[in-house]
């Protein structure tokens, strides 16, 4: 039962080790040339820069937005908290296009009205797609703690003298901290492994540096940044377990919660309806309808069979990992809950860890570690179902943990007190019990595998092009219109993991 | 994890009868009751159903080949499966077609007709226990185990319940072992019962037996209230903080008894007289019986009478015993 953590663990970890070793072998001449220069400098200080940003941006637009939509009486709250979580199934680099293909001098804007609109790229551009990109983890993090949080003690807090807003300070928000954390760990790992939005606004992060590298086949170069990412995301990941560490010690424990009461906005519900609706018209309004002109300019002969053979190679790349990742999963989930809880949240982190490394630093670890111990598998598409089903494990856990909850042990002991061997359990009990959970963490990781997009950039066969690299590509190559009918396709798998997840988080 | 959380427990269960392990929580019972049906696989010691050894140093017959029927705390229902389909689950004795006829019958007997079809989430939690009920009958063992089957229930449904064990080994001739940490439950339900503490069984017999005779003062704590006293005793009587007793059984020196709060009777104290008396501190009335608190001599007394005594709180008092106080043993 072991053998899946070690397989995962060694997978995500042998690559790593190749890199180093790759990174270490350069003279030491030459690893000084390529790490003390201005250029890194700038590269962490441009990764620094966005990430602290995007953290301002989507907590400050977060916050108010999680308490809108969770405790003040704002008409359409349920609307409002769907259109912007939505955006949490998009990925970055889709987001990134329509902000550009609208504006500037190709834009949308100016092909339809003659005004261009300033172009949206390099900071501006990454910060706002990323910003847009990021809000619904935040949000979610955010709102669910809002949602069961302890109302009575804001109201303690206002009978006691203090204001509304003086208590939301002092009660509410340090409450929310462990939210905010979690949260923001999670949007600055998605900062600094961000690829294709940076890529594709221009604005020269640490990931961008390394896929430039690349390209250039400057192999110690980027070895380098890789280590240098590596460090940054593990740093990120000690920083949050040791703030929520420290938080842990002064939780008490659960209170039966207070009904939480609704907040009267009076005036105040125009500007936030305001508020709220220009988010929505930006980050979902606007996307739509630039993608829906795009795809009606585009010209469909050629464009056809592009489609066809992408949509096939993404679906018979993507299936094939997602089943492997799903068994990997299923023997960890199942582990994590038959032991202890220090046991299984060990388990649970190592599914994590192919989620946290950085994925252009996790490619170019297996195009290391390929050449040098399996040359005949490397630019195959085998390759490539090992990094996305290792990338892609901690996704399959957690649909498969909440089908393991809902079926206790017990159920299996039934099942054996009454006559039935270990097998015919596992087959008539266990198995089916587990069925949805399976099917639903088959699609997810399905589709997080049709929509990612540097480990496809990095790892695919030559010529292999597969949805996400036709949108980024022709995004790339400012043509929006060919672009459009893939980003749409795209679209489609966002909104069906969108039902998927909530599907997930309905079932008991 | 050194210390056994179970040892030296033994008893033996007959067909037809229902037997209770019945201690405080934490106590060992249900590591008792999984290691009977074949869940704990490291112990010592030795399981036998009749003739056939389940379990000893040598050998393990797993859980699917004890025949031995289980109904879990919590019922364990399989969600996927109907009531029907879960109470078919287990018969595997008959052929294929007869299946189900036994499993339809199976939920009548437990009084759930006309449910066959409903799912576990649509059964309230009694009826859920009744199925758990029928599924392990149905699958024809000899014993059934029942783990805490009177904690989730209401009054009413207890009582039923009660009643539906008791006709299943007394009719059905089964071998029902039931653990349970509420004694009142397994004084009202079993034939008989074993008192454990501390992974040990204290004390086994009939529940009125037990009841009366408490071997220790854990026992006589716990099933029911009871007023421990420290006795200088000589022979067959001892003396104190009431004045003399009479004890059940000869005893020298230091010992301490055991008198139930309905084994004194209160009077109204003399005017005069060696006798002591005691101060009414507390009174309780439960309906048909009331409870008092009586501080005498630097300690309480508990003491239960019918409901017409006549006493408020204040009232000076003088403590009878109606019987033989039980000498009990002090240690655990």
């Amino acid at each position: 039962m072991w053998v899946p953590a070690v397989i995962c663990g060694v997978g995500v970890l042998a690559p790593v080790v190749c890199l180093v070793a790759d990174a270490a072998q350069a003279e030491p001449r030459q690893i000084w040339q390529t790490v003390w220069r201005w250029r890194n400098l700038e590269l962490i200080w441009n990764t620094l820069a966005l990430g602290v940003a995007v953290l301002g941006m989507t907590t400050f637009i977060a916050i108010p937005v999680a308490w809108l939509t969770t405790r003040s009486d704002l008409p359409f709250k349920r609307l409002f908290t769907v259109a912007l979580i939505l955006p949490l199934a998009v990925p970055g680099y889709l987001i990134a296009y329509t902000l550009l293909s609208i504006s500037g001098q190709y834009g949308a804007a100016f092909v339809l009205t003659g005004v261009p609109l300033p172009r949206i790229d390099g900071f501006l551009g990454a910060m706002v797609a990323l910003s847009l990109y990021q809000l619904p983890y935040l949000l979610l993090n955010l709102r669910a703690t809002l949602l069961d949080l302890d109302c009575g003690l804001e109201e303690i807090a206002q009978s006691l003298g203090h204001r509304p807003w003086h208590a939301f300070f002092t009660v509410v928000l340090p409450q929310l901290r462990p939210a905010l954390y979690a949260g923001w760990l999670l949007v600055a790992l998605h900062v600094i492994n961000d690829f294709g939005v940076v890529s594709l606004m221009g604005y020269p992060t640490l990931s961008f540096a390394l896929y430039q590298k690349l390209e250039v086949l400057d192999g110690v170069g980027a070895s380098w940044v890789a280590l240098i990412l590596l460090v940054a995301a593990g740093s990120l990941i000690g920083i949050e377990w040791w703030l929520l560490r420290r938080l842990r010690l002064y939780r008490v424990g659960t209170a039966v919660p207070a009904v939480a009461g609704v907040v009267a906005l009076g005036i105040w519900r125009w500007p936030a309806m305001v508020f709220l609706l220009f988010l929505f018209v930006g980050s979902l309004f606007v996307p739509l309808a630039t993608i829906c002109y795009w795809a009606t300019q585009a010209d469909y002969g050629v464009l056809w069979l592009q489609l066809q053979t992408a949509l096939m190679h993404s679906v018979g790349v993507g299936l094939p990992a997602a089943v492997a990742a799903v068994a990997l999963a299923a023997p960890i989930a199942y582990l994590a809950r038959r032991y202890s809880s220090k046991r299984s949240l060990f388990l649970e982190r190592f599914a994590f860890v192919g989620y946290a490394v950085p994925p252009l630093a996790f490619a170019l670890g297996l195009v290391v570690a390929t050449l040098a111990f399996a040359r005949p598998l490397y630019q195959t598409v085998f390759i490539l179902v090992y990094a996305y089903s290792l990338h892609f494990l901690a996704e399959a856990v957690a649909p498969l943990r909440a089908a393991l909850f809902r079926a206790s042990p017990r159920v299996e002991e039934a099942a054996r007190s009454l006559g039935h061997g270990q097998l015919s359990t596992l087959v008539r009990v266990t198995l089916p019990l587990l069925r949805p959970g399976l099917v639903a963490a088959v699609s997810l990781v399905l589709l997080s595998c049709i929509k990612e997009l540097p480990l496809t950039l990095v790892l695919a066969p030559p010529d292999f092009e597969t949805l996400s690299t036709q949108v980024w590509k022709n995004t790339e190559d400012i043509r929006y219109a060919e672009a459009a009918p893939f980003a749409i396709l795209i679209l489609v798998v966002a909104s069906v993991s969108v039902f998927v997840l909530l599907r997930i988080e309905r079932s008991p | 994890m050194d210390q056994p959380v179970v040892q030296g427990v033994s008893f033996d269960v007959r067909p037809a009868e229902v037997f209770a392990l019945v201690g405080p929580s934490g106590c060992g019972k249900t590591t008792t009751l999984r290691a009977i049906a074949g869940f704990e696989r490291n112990c010592g010691g030795e399981v036998r159903l009749g003739d056939r050894v389940l379990q000893d140093a040598t050998r393990f017959v797993g859980p699917e080949k004890r025949g031995i029927g289980l109904v879990f705390q919590d019922y364990a229902l399989f969600p996927h499966l109907s009531a029907l389909g879960n109470v078919m689950f287990g018969i595997r004795h008959l052929p294929r077609r007869h299946r189900r006829q036994a499993a339809v019958e199976a939920l009548w007997m437990v009084g759930l007709m006309d449910f066959e079809k409903r799912m576990p989430h649509d059964l309230s939690g009694g009826q859920q226990q009744r199925v758990a009920l029928a599924r392990a009958v149905a699958a024809g063992p000899s014993v059934i185990l029942l783990d805490e089957p009177f904690s989730n229930l209401d009054p009413d449904l207890r009582y039923a319940t009660c009643n539906e064990i008791q006709q299943l080994a007394h009719r059905g001739g089964l071998a029902l072992v039931l653990v349970t940490h509420d004694q009142q439950e397994a004084l009202s339900t079993a034939d008989r019962l074993a008192v454990m503490n501390e992974g040990r069984i204290i004390q086994t017999g009939k529940p009125q037996a037990v009841y009366d005779e408490p071997e220790t003062a854990f026992v006589a704590h716990f099933l029911g209230h009871t007023n421990l006293i420290n006795v200088k005793s000589n022979g067959r009587f001892g003396t104190c903080e009431l004045g003399s007793l009479e004890l059940n059984q000869p005893a020298q020196g230091r010992v301490c008894v055991s008198l139930r709060p309905e084994q004194i009777s209160m009077q109204p104290a003399p005017s005069a007289g060696s006798i002591p008396v005691g101060t009414v501190t507390a009174r309780q009335f439960k309906g048909h019986d009331i409870t008092f608190r009586v501080r005498l001599a630097h300690r309480e007394f508990v003491v239960q009478t019918e409901h017409e005594a006549a006493f408020g709180v204040g009232d000076q008092v003088c403590l009878v015993p109606r019987q033989a106080a039980m000498v009990v043993d002090r240690q655990e």
